[in-house]
Order: structure tokens, then sequence, then C-alpha cells
């Protein structure tokens, strides 16, 4: 009889041991299962920054083409410029110097018109 | 003085078909043209004066596209002859001479079967297998229009079959053992090499044992990178050859042993900072069939990217194989050099998937030089030119390496088919000193100027393909 309540109070008290570990571990760190729980974290938030990544690596990819397109279309905004734009005063002075009538000029103007639509297709 | 006679082919003409119009023709050079073509006034003179060199049995040009009504939209600048890139795609366009002998000479053992691009192929694969020279005229001397299947490789699928099968009898010609497949979705072709997987593949990975932090996560770089391989590559047959600078934690080395095993060989370190040493005395404790220089701030991507790599360094002729790099960030770090007023890498910054002008991104191909963050070579290759440079302890050792490899002769290749992460200068000191620059082009100068693999009609001194503005 003795033996019998001996062992159930070992048991109670095994039980108040077991439910004070699952205390403690509560409060001082994760258990097993959250541990496993929080590799999995871990693993799903370097997934994530990983996406992150590549998102902003598509992005920045995009900033890199786009900088070249503008730094070409810039140099050859230079070179239309300095070719093309700054010389039609030049241009312009000559056909001025040049005593023709008016109705001899026109078709040299035209020409040059029409070569200026060229350029800005 | 060359003759030289256009013939206007249909894309159902036969090889008996075209042996009648070679034969009816008394011409030396024979230039084979689509009728959707337009060919520059010039052509005729500049094919000419590149067959007026008796070495050449076959020349090509660069192109132009146009839309529907003839106006210029971009051109198609090719690279001087690059065999390579001819078995993995037809890159060399509309336009193709050809010396009417040498094609005679072979015409008739070409396959009956043969019709356009294929017979085209097979033409030009087989006068490469003689030996003679395949000129490269860079003049825009062929316009196409957008809407031409053949702009932007939009071929057929069954003219690809039959185009493949071109490229797997000729790798039977030649002595290379691959298989040809088509590369989905680029309408390109790849030759899986097929390699001997017992040889040895040496990996020399030069490193401090540095730590640092990538998608959001500490790594120590050379462990990382050695457990990604061990995980990742399909080659299981390797000598982990890690050159350790005498500062590298013992924790890396402990580390290390537990993955490699008796696989591990150790090179302590005691030098000041010189990669280029480092990779040396890597080699001298290498003993495999193959090396496979590798920087430690890496991460496997593609699996079979040691196959792909090795079975392109065991080929003759082969000097440097190079892989594709991709940033932390997706982002294309190295897929080849360029060397034009610099050295560069092409595209570097776009985005890892980015095909390239066609295409060329996404085929293995000549380059004139790669990155030495991951070169396979052969250990007689790389002994041949002294191994690399003492002068450049940080930086263009690369450079210095695989120039002098062209030097005797050797062609670099890169592969997009060997895929790893790379991140870049996570790991050292990136800036370039004066005197290595300086050095540099005292040496190769002229080398550095002339880029057979670039084109002169694109702007020098740009990481990507930009047309010449007007000079």
């Amino acid at each position: 009889m003795a033996s019998n309540e001996s062992s159930a109070q070992n048991e109670s008290e095994i039980e108040l041991l077991r439910l004070e570990v699952e205390h403690l571990r509560g409060l001082v760190g994760p258990s097993e299962k959250s541990y496993e729980q929080l590799a999995l974290d871990a693993l799903g938030a370097r997934d994530a920054a990983m996406r992150a990544e590549f998102d902003a690596g598509r992005a920045r990819a995009r900033v890199v083409e786009l900088e070249n397109e503008v730094r070409r279309w810039q140099r050859d905004f230079v070179w239309f410029r300095n070719g093309i734009i700054r010389r039609i005063p030049l241009a312009r002075s000559v056909l001025r110097r040049i005593s023709l009538p008016k109705t001899y000029l026109r078709p040299i103007v035209v020409r040059s018109r029409s070569l200026l639509a060229v350029f800005k297709r | 003085m060359t003759t030289i006679d256009v013939l206007i082919i249909e894309d159902a003409l036969t090889p008996q078909e075209f042996e009648q119009a070679l034969r009816s023709t008394v011409a030396d050079v024979v230039v084979i043209a689509d009728r959707r073509s337009t060919i520059d006034a010039r052509a005729l003179d500049l094919f000419a004066k590149a067959f007026s060199d008796e070495a050449v049995i076959a020349a090509y040009c660069d192109e132009s596209v146009t839309d529907s009504r003839g106006r210029h939209l971009w051109s198609s600048f090719k690279p001087d002859w690059s065999p390579e890139r001819l078995r993995s795609q037809w890159y060399v366009g509309d336009l193709l001479a050809l010396r009417r002998d040498a094609a005679l000479a072979m015409i008739a053992a070409v396959p009956a079967t043969r019709r356009g691009l294929a017979l085209r192929w097979e033409l030009l694969l087989r006068l490469s297998e003689t030996g003679g020279a395949v000129a490269h005229i860079p003049e825009t001397l062929v316009s196409r229009t957008e809407s031409d299947p053949a702009v932007l490789n939009r071929y057929h699928s069954t003219d690809l079959l039959e185009c493949a099968s071109v490229v797997q009898e000729h790798c039977g010609r030649v002595g290379i053992l691959a298989q040809v497949e088509i590369a989905e979705p680029n309408n390109a072709l790849h030759l899986r090499r097929t390699v001997d997987t017992s040889m040895l593949v040496s990996l020399i990975i030069p490193t401090r044992g540095s730590s640092g932090l990538v998608w959001g996560q500490a790594r120590t770089f050379v462990i990382d990178l050695i457990s990604s391989i061990i995980e990742l590559a399909t080659w299981t047959n390797l000598e982990f050859v890690v050159v350790a600078d005498v500062d590298t934690p013992p924790l890396v080395r402990r580390a290390l042993t537990r993955l490699c095993g008796d696989r591990l060989v150790w090179v302590a370190y005691d030098q000041p900072f010189n990669f280029s040493d480092k990779i040396n005395q890597g080699r001298a404790a290498a003993s495999g069939d193959c090396l496979l220089l590798l920087n430690d701030d890496m991460q496997v991507i593609s699996p079979g990217f040691i196959e792909e790599l090795v079975g392109l360094a065991m080929e003759p002729g082969v000097g440097a194989v190079g892989a594709k790099l991709l940033l932390a960030d997706g982002r294309l770090q190295h897929i080849g050099h360029r060397y034009a007023d610099g050295t560069f890498h092409v595209f570097a910054g776009y985005d890892g998937d980015y095909a390239g002008p066609d295409g060329m991104l996404t085929v293995t191909r000549e380059c004139i030089g790669v990155t030495a963050a991951c070169i396979a070579i052969q250990p007689s290759v790389y002994d041949s030119v002294g191994g690399m440079s003492l002068d450049f302890p940080n930086n263009f050792n690369d450079v210095d390496f695989v120039l002098g490899l062209r030097d005797i002769g050797l062609r670099n290749l890169v592969s997009p088919h060997a895929t790893l992460f790379h991140f870049e200068s996570v790991t050292r000191d990136a800036s370039v000193t004066n005197v290595e620059s300086d050095l540099l082009f005292s040496r190769w100068g002229s080398h550095l100027a002339t880029d057979p693999y670039s084109n002169p009609n694109l702007e020098p001194g740009r990481i990507e393909w930009i047309e010449r503005g007007v000079r």
C-alpha cells in the first residue's frame, strides 16, 4: 500500500517537474521543436532575401541597359548638334551671300530641308 | 585577279543542284546569297580583296537589319572566325563567299537531304575542316528585313534538328566526342562533351578563410563554396587544393578537412598577398589531369559545370575555358572579356538571362579572355606559358595569362552552360594600381587594341556592343 502511495507521489512529482521544464524552456530558450521551426524560418528568410535581391538585380540590370542607351543617344545627339545643327547658320550665310534670284534659291533650300528630314528620321 | 560570281540560292536547293550551279560558273569565288537579302555595291570588291589571299577558302561579312520600308534598324556585327561558336550557332549570316574549287571538292560528300541553312552550315563546316582560313570582312555588306526568320535566329524546329545532325556529323569527323542538343529557348545548339569522369580534376582555390554577408546570411566563403560543390556538382573525382594564407582561421581548416577528407590538399601561403603566386603554388601541389581555378567567393548553380568546362578544356588547341558568373543579385558578372581601349567583362551588370546581340551570350564561343575567378585548363597548357605572372599580384593577372595563351596559338572559350555565383570583390580589394595597368599595356598593347571576337565597328571602351558613332 505504502509502495503504491510512493509511486503515485513520484509520478505526480515527475509530472510537476516535466511541467516545470516546459515552463523553463519557454522562458529561457527554444525547445527542439521550436529550434527546428526557427531553422525553417531562417531558410525561408534567406530565400526571401534571395528573391528580393534578384528582383533588385533585375531592376539594376534595366537601369544599366537604360544608362547605356542614354549614353548612346547623348553621343548621337552631340554628333548631330556639332555636325549638322551648328553648320546650319554657316550654310545659311553662304546661301545669303549668293546673289541669286529667289526662284533659283528655292530648289536648294528645299533640298537641304529634305536632307534634314532624313537626318531627323 | 580573283573573279567572283553571285549565286542566289533558294531554301529548297539540293546539294546536286548546288553542284550544278558551281559547275556552271568559271569564277574563282562564288557568293551565296538569299533572295530576301540586299547586297551592298562594295561587296564583291571586298570579297575579291579577301580572297586574294590564297589561304582563304571562305568569307563572311557583317549585316544590317532593316524594316519593311528599308530603314536601318540595327546591325549585326560579327566576330572573326569562331569555330566553336559556329558549332553552336549559325552566326555568319546570309552572305557567304566560298572558293569554288574547294567547295566543288567536297560538295559530293554532302548528304542529299541537306537544304537551306543546313546545307550552308555543312558547307562551311566541311570547308573549315580542310584547314583553310575563313575571313571576316567587318563591313555591313548585306541587309535583311526584320521579318526574315533568319534574323534573331528564328529557325523552324525541323531545320534546327537537321542542323544539329550536321554539327553532330562534323564532330564525328573532327574527333569531338559530344552529343549535340538543341538549347531552348534560344534556337542554338549545345555540344554536351563526353568526358571521362574518372579523370581527376584539381580545384585550385586561393583563400584566406574570410567571411561575409550574402543574401542576409553570414558565409565563410571557402567552406560554403566547397560545400556547394560537394552537394551539387555531378563530377565526384575531385581534389581540393586550398591555398590558404597563414592567417586563415584554424576553424576553416578543420571544417574543410571534415568536408573533403583525404581529397583536401592544404597549401599554407606565408608570403605577402600575390594572387598569381598563390595560384602557381596551388598548381605545383595539384596532381589532377585538369585544373580548375576557382575564387573562394563563389557558389555552384549548374551541377554539370565541371563536365562542361573540363570537356572544352581537354580539347586540343584550347587554352583557358571560362564560365558564366552571376553576381548575388542575379546580374551578369562575367561571360567573357572584351579588350578595346581597356579590358572589360562584356555586358557586366546586365540581367543574368540577357541573350546579347545575336544571342551571343547563350552559346559557347571563343573570346579573347576569361576571368581567373573560374578557369579550366590542362596542366600542360598552364605550364606552357609559365603559369601566372608574379608581376600582377592583384589585377590583370588573368588578362596577362590568357593573352599569353593566345600568343602561343590557343583559343580561349567561355561557356554559358557552366554557371556559378561570384560574389565579386566581397573578399578582396578591387582597386587597380597604375603600375599594373601600365605594365599590362606595355606588355600587350597591340593585343589589347585588336579583339578579334569584338568588331571594329563597335564603340571601344564599352562593356556592350554599341555601333560606333559617325567618325
